[in-house]
């Protein structure tokens, strides 16, 4: 038979690769259902467990140490229920933006604390979504003024996954 | 090269002397293309290149309506991994064995031992040579790459990285969201 181009490829719909990779995508486990069901024929050798599948059991979870991985991400994420993040965010490449996340939890009213910010920093200051954005790099003090006016709150400063300021021009 | 998706900076429309230069920059040494060349640039869409925003900015893309045709790093150009599915004869192949799968996946270069075992099979190419780099027991490639050495330097010699990745699945390029 002639191979007629271009290929068609199946793409697995849950995690995007090629449905031969799916057994090396983040999620195995959460693909193998679409796969019992549209296309077995792409791992033979797990014949069987498709078939368990299709009768509605849970896949078998994979071997080795895929939990220990995944445990410590969870961990950066979401733990706290009640904390007050205070994060700086780039605009462009010289500008910056602090913004604060999580003041809604401690029945904040974020306009009138956003007005706070505007008087005592002098900057530019506004409400988005759930979070007030100052203009330029505050994150000490705003640290340093929630600490004073709501002595009981958990602040968190977070980093932006290790990079560094500006980097113009730089490679890679 | 780009684990994961980064911001546009930049998206302007291609001049068709420039989409030229990329057909036939993409045509060039696999001449097996030239039939499809113009199924990859419909008359009726234009053809858009966007730029990534620093520190990535010496990277850029081109698109054509919803598909990523190539993807420019300085110098070197080189197709899309699904457009690569859709054409596997665009790049000349080196096959990796079976172990090695895991580590390309996630972005790591291709090393020399992984090429020349059991598993493993490649064919001729120059050092600096764009490869479309496929895997023992699959049939789609799962990442392209620069040969870092001569395939008879690899033979001879097989330690050490051999082909440095450049787009792999499920990288930042993988995921890429186009602006509509
Ligand atoms: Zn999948």
């Amino acid at each position: 038979m002639e191979t007629i181009y271009p290929l068609q490829v199946t793409y697995c719909p849950i995690c995007t690769l090629p449905v031969e990779y799916c057994e090396y995508g983040p999620d195995f486990n959460a693909c193998k259902k679409w796969i019992a069901n549209n296309c077995p024929e792409a791992y033979p050798e797990l014949a069987e467990e498709f078939e368990k599948i299709k009768l509605g059991e849970e896949p078998a979870p994979i071997e080795e140490a895929k939990a220990p991985v995944q445990a410590p991400t969870k961990k950066v994420k979401f733990e706290g229920p009640k904390q007050v993040k205070i994060a700086l965010l780039k605009r462009g490449a010289t500008k910056n933006i602090t913004a604060i996340s999580g003041l809604k939890d401690f029945g904040i009213d974020l306009k009138a604390e956003a007005k706070n910010i505007r008087k005592k920093f002098a900057c530019g200051c506004s409400v988005v979504d759930d979070s007030i954005e100052l203009q330029g790099n505050s994150v000490n003090q705003v640290y340093d003024h929630l600490s004073e006016i709501y002595p009981d709150m958990k602040l968190v400063i977070e980093e932006e996954g290790g990079k560094k300021k500006v980097n113009k021009g730089s490679k890679k | 090269m780009l684990k994961k998706p980064e911001e546009i900076r930049t998206t302007s429309q291609l001049r068709s002397s420039n989409v030229r230069g990329l057909k036939s920059a993409m045509l060039e040494g696999h001449p097996e293309m030239e039939p499809y060349i113009d199924l990859l640039f419909p008359k009726q869409h234009s053809v858009i290149e966007a730029k990534l925003k620093a520190p990535h900015n010496n990277l850029s893309f081109t698109y054509v309506e919803k598909t990523i045709i190539s993807i420019h790093c300085e110098d070197i150009m080189f197709p899309h991994l699904k457009l690569l599915h859709k054409f596997p004869f665009m790049l000349k192949k080196m096959q990796v064995d079976k172990g090695a799968i895991r580590f390309v996946i996630g972005g790591a270069n291709v090393m020399a031992p992984g090429l020349v075992s059991a598993g493993g099979a490649i064919e001729e190419a120059k050092q600096g040579e764009i490869v479309a780099i496929m895997a023992e027991g699959k049939t789609h490639a799962l990442a392209i790459g620069r040969m870092m050495k001569s395939t008879e330097e690899i033979r001879s010699n097989p330690t050490g990285a051999a082909i440095e990745n450049l787009h792999y699945l499920n990288d930042g390029f993988w995921k890429m969201e186009l602006p509509s």
